[in-house]
């Protein structure tokens, strides 16, 4: 019995030795893995697939094929991580396998991606900053001079950190169409000519970020107040088809005020008010007034707001020039004689102010 | 004793009751100014010839009269026949003859055609005349010159070979005898505004527009151009009937421009055409008329009327409001003395006049001769007027009318002025001097109540309402369409139907306070319903001549006749 505890208790003891080498080592192993997993680089596949070898050699076997942005931790450490030109050796965890694997990407299918600051890394930067010798970060501001020549007003920062006065950011906002409806207030210029409200709808048709064409319609309506040697008292109907050019000026990628001209076909009708064509039926005559459609021109400016990916609110004002005839006729139903003329030169240049919504597709 | 006390007794006491009688017989029987006496009298037959060929009788018996009984007496006579003096001046018009100087006057003045510069020799001449004479000449119009002429010069100024004859002035009459806007649904038209219409300019040529200027802004427009054609340019003239006629118009077209227009004398009125043309002026409301002239659409008036409607006015004159005083007919002498039979033996036509009321009678006849634009030839065939004032049963000759009609004259005698103070009944009789036609009479007779005896209305239209260019209005009561017996009838002598429409009358104005009768109330109705019609819309005058006559309604016999024309003005369908 003593000797079966000694001998276990021995080999219990050198069991402990291997054991301790054992946990060693993997405690070692784990130390290195994290210090290279802290410091290891990652890059990501930015060609449609990309696939994983055993070895690195396209003629290895394939352990499994990645998409684009699929996002692999190079295996090793430092900065020297690329195995040869052409190959990287990666680890990750695969879906596939349910376990994290490691093999070989090709290079060309990769890009290399900076690894996240820690921050050590930040506090260890400013203190480099800082203990840099004067004339150096003179030098050094003087370097960044010729880069932008508001450096010396803009704050101190990283210079890995892009600054505001570097190059513009570029908006990127891409030439889109779609389809409005709208509502605005429309206001004749001709003091006879009352103002109202009027709808209308249209096609935009985006191309390219400052550039689009608009296809539209309009609709109002308006009191005439009699004008003796006009229209008389009645109804002006209007409806303006317009094709219009806008020069867009986005500001962000939501913001997009633009400008905007063209010209359209407007067509008019014109009705006498009832009340008068009645007093002068009940007389023995007859009434009848006509307006001519015309072409008209117009120019504005408006923004579009996208506040949905698809949706933007958009507010227009815009003046329209169009300038037509008419024509007048005076019927006498008793003796059965007409009296008529031309009506020349009737103003319908128009101010419309509005809102709507565009569906952007 | 006895004896001759019982005659004596007789004898005084007749005496003493002839005294008394004679004192105490009614003395109702007087002529105011200048009565004739019994004892004065001239026969029925009153002698040879007086007068002279080339001067109108009432002229030769002022001059008569001025030569024998002195300047005063002879200003009493013109005061008492109507004619204008001053002081020793008497206003006439003196007709000229056309002169040519190749051609030698002759005897007859009938020229196939004749001009206006036929006329401006003599007319000048005759003007240097007349001023030679101690004279003034007030206007002339073709070949009239109206002037003011000495007494004593007229029988000069007759035998100047440039004169063809002188008479008086012809002074158109006023017609007198708006509840007419709402018969005539005028005021259906007032409501609302006009429809492309250049306005409308509207005169009314009248005698007198005598408170006019208080009426402004209310009566008629705030504003209003005037301009007078009288000798003394007196806008006013005393006469109401100017302004009533202009209330009436502006009643019917408050939109209207409203001209005034004044004149005394015919030729005053001719010489107003030419400016009225001038001034662009539409529409012409006239409510004037003369009997001179043979009503068959021939004479100045007429031709000035015609010149109007050339230039695109539309003259609407009143018919004349002389139905009962007119009577017309066929000289007629079954019994061969001379004087024309009104009916069976009766040669005396009579008439009764209130107390103060001026005798006022014409008479005219179917031989004017030819109208060459300028004048008649004239007559050849020689009629006098005589005038006759019942006292009892007898007839006392009063006076008469004794122009000469020899060729060259008007066949027109005309006898004016006498009034009695006291109600009195008045007859008249022709008299055949020379004539070898039996002619067509047109006797009038104006101022007096009811219609004359043996009147005939047909045919009793004056002067311009016969003319073919004019519209004629005769007058309708306002209250219930009924025909005004007084209003003239058609139709023209050569048988023409006038008038062309009627209008209301016996309607409110202003002016005179009762109602204003007679056409010349009728006629501004339906010259404020053209003016309405033109100033409210585009149409043209034809147009709305058109349209008031086939909106006209129809009154008396079916369609047009002499009384109503083509019916009562209407301006709603």
């Amino acid at each position: 019995m003593g000797t079966s505890l000694k001998s276990k208790i021995q080999s219990n003891i050198k069991g402990t030795k291997m054991n301790k080498k054992i946990l060693t080592f993997l405690i070692v192993f784990l130390v290195l893995f994290s210090y290279s997993f802290s410091q290891a680089k990652q890059i990501k596949i930015i060609a449609e697939k990309a696939n994983v070898y055993l070895d690195s050699s396209k003629s290895s076997y394939l352990i499994e094929t990645l998409g684009k942005g699929t996002i692999l931790d190079i295996y090793g450490s430092g900065e020297a991580t690329r195995i040869s030109r052409d190959w990287y050796n990666v680890y990750y965890k695969s879906k596939r396998m349910g376990s994290v694997v490691t093999g070989f990407i090709e290079a060309s299918k990769v890009e290399l991606l900076e690894p996240p600051k820690t921050v050590e890394t930040e506090q260890e930067e400013a203190v480099e900053e800082k203990t840099i010798p004067k004339l150096m970060k003179e030098s050094k501001t003087k370097e960044k001079k010729p880069e932008t020549a508001e450096v010396e007003k803009t704050p101190k920062i990283s210079p890995k950190t892009p600054s505001k006065t570097k190059a513009p950011k570029e908006i990127t906002v891409k030439p889109r169409s779609g389809i409005g409806i709208f509502a605005s207030y429309a206001m004749p210029s001709e003091g006879d000519y009352g103002s109202g409200l009027a709808f209308g709808l249209n096609f935009h048709l985006g191309i390219t970020k400052n550039i689009a064409v608009e296809l539209g319609g309009l609709a109002y309506k308006s009191n005439i107040e009699r004008n003796p040697t006009g229209l008389s008292q009645g109804k002006l109907s209007v409806i303006p088809i317009q094709l219009s050019l806008q020069a867009r000026f986005p500001v962000s990628s939501k913001i997009i005020p633009y400008i905007r001209g063209g010209a359209g076909y407007s067509m008019n009708n014109f009705t006498i008010n009832n009340g008068v064509t009645t007093q002068w039926n009940n007389l023995g005559y007859d009434i009848i007034e006509t307006v001519e459609n015309s072409i008209e021109y117009h120019f504005g400016a408006g923004i579009d707001i996208l506040v949905h990916k698809n949706i933007a609110l958009n507010g227009d004002v815009r003046y329209l020039i169009s300038n037509t005839k008419g024509t007048w006729t005076f019927k006498n139903q008793v003796i059965n004689t007409e009296n008529s003329g031309n009506l020349n030169e009737l103003n319908l240049n128009t101010f419309t102010i509005g809102i709507g919504f565009k569906y952007l597709f | 004793m006895k004896k001759i006390f019982k005659i004596n007794r007789i004898f005084w006491m007749g005496f003493f009751i002839l005294t008394i009688t004679i004192a105490f017989l009614p003395s109702n029987t007087s002529l105011w100014m200048n009565p004739p006496e019994i004892v004065d009298l001239p026969p029925l037959d009153d002698g040879p010839r007086e007068g002279h060929p080339k001067m109108e009788y009432v002229l030769y018996q002022l001059m008569k009269t001025y030569v024998n009984q002195g300047s005063e007496k002879a200003r009493k006579f013109a005061e008492l026949r109507g004619i204008d003096m001053e002081g020793d001046l008497v206003r006439v018009v003196a007709e000229a003859r056309p002169f040519r100087r190749n051609m030698p006057l002759k005897k007859s003045d009938v020229m196939d055609i004749v001009t206006e510069e036929d006329f401006e020799t003599s007319v000048n001449i005759l003007s240097i005349q007349i001023e030679a004479l101690g004279g003034r000449v007030e206007t002339t119009y073709r070949q009239l010159v109206q002037n003011k002429l000495p007494i004593e010069s007229l029988s000069h100024l007759a035998k100047t070979q440039h004169t063809k004859f002188i008479r008086l002035p012809i002074k158109p009459k006023p017609h007198i005898i708006s509840e007419g806007v709402a018969k005539t649904k005028a005021d259906d038209w007032h409501s609302f505004l006009h429809y492309r219409s250049d306005g409308a300019k509207v005169c009314v040529l009248d005698l007198g527009f005598e408170g006019f200027e208080n009426l402004l802004g209310s009566e008629l427009p705030s504003s209003v151009n005037t301009h007078s054609f009288r000798s003394d340019g007196d806008i006013s003239a005393n006469e109401v009937h100017g302004t009533a006629c202009a209330e009436i118009v502006y009643d019917m077209a408050p939109n209207a421009e409203l001209w005034l227009v004044n004149f005394e004398t015919s030729v005053e009125m001719l010489t107003a055409i030419d400016w009225i043309i001038s001034q662009g002026i539409e529409i012409i409301s006239n409510s004037t008329g003369s009997f001179w002239g043979p009503c068959n659409g021939t004479g100045d008036a007429c031709d000035t009327v015609k010149k109007a409607a050339n230039n695109g006015i539309i003259w609407v004159v009143s018919a004349g409001n002389e139905a009962e005083d007119h009577w017309a007919g066929i000289f007629h002498d079954p019994d061969k003395d001379g004087w024309h039979n009104f009916s069976g033996s009766d040669e005396i036509l009579y008439f009764d006049l209130p107390a103060y009321t001026l005798v006022d009678t014409l008479l005219k006849w179917n031989d004017w001769g030819t109208w060459n634009g300028t004048s008649f030839s004239g007559s050849n065939q020689d009629y006098d007027l005589h005038l006759y004032w019942k006292v009892g049963s007898n007839w006392i000759y009063v006076d008469k009318s004794s122009n000469w009609q020899t060729g060259l004259q008007s066949p027109v005698e005309i006898i004016y002025g006498w009034y009695s103070d006291i109600p009195a009944r008045w007859g008249i009789a022709i008299k055949k001097i020379s004539a070898f036609n039996n002619v067509k009479f047109d006797l009038f007779v104006s101022s007096h109540k009811g219609p004359i005896e043996y009147n005939i209305p047909s045919g009793s239209l004056t002067s311009p309402a016969d003319s073919p260019c004019a519209i004629t209005v005769g007058a309708t009561d306002w209250a219930d369409d009924s025909y005004h017996s007084y209003s003239s009838q058609g139709p023209t002598a050569d048988g023409r139907i006038k008038p062309d429409m009627s209008a209301p009358s016996g309607v409110s104005t202003i002016s005179y306070g009762d109602p204003f009768y007679g056409t010349s109330a009728a006629c501004p109705h339906v010259a404020g319903a053209f003016a309405l019609l033109k100033s409210m819309t585009p149409q043209t005058l034809d147009q709305i001549k058109a349209t008031l006559e086939a909106l006209a309604i129809d009154l008396g016999p079916l369609g047009e006749d002499n009384k109503f024309g083509i019916g009562r003005l209407n301006l709603v369908k």
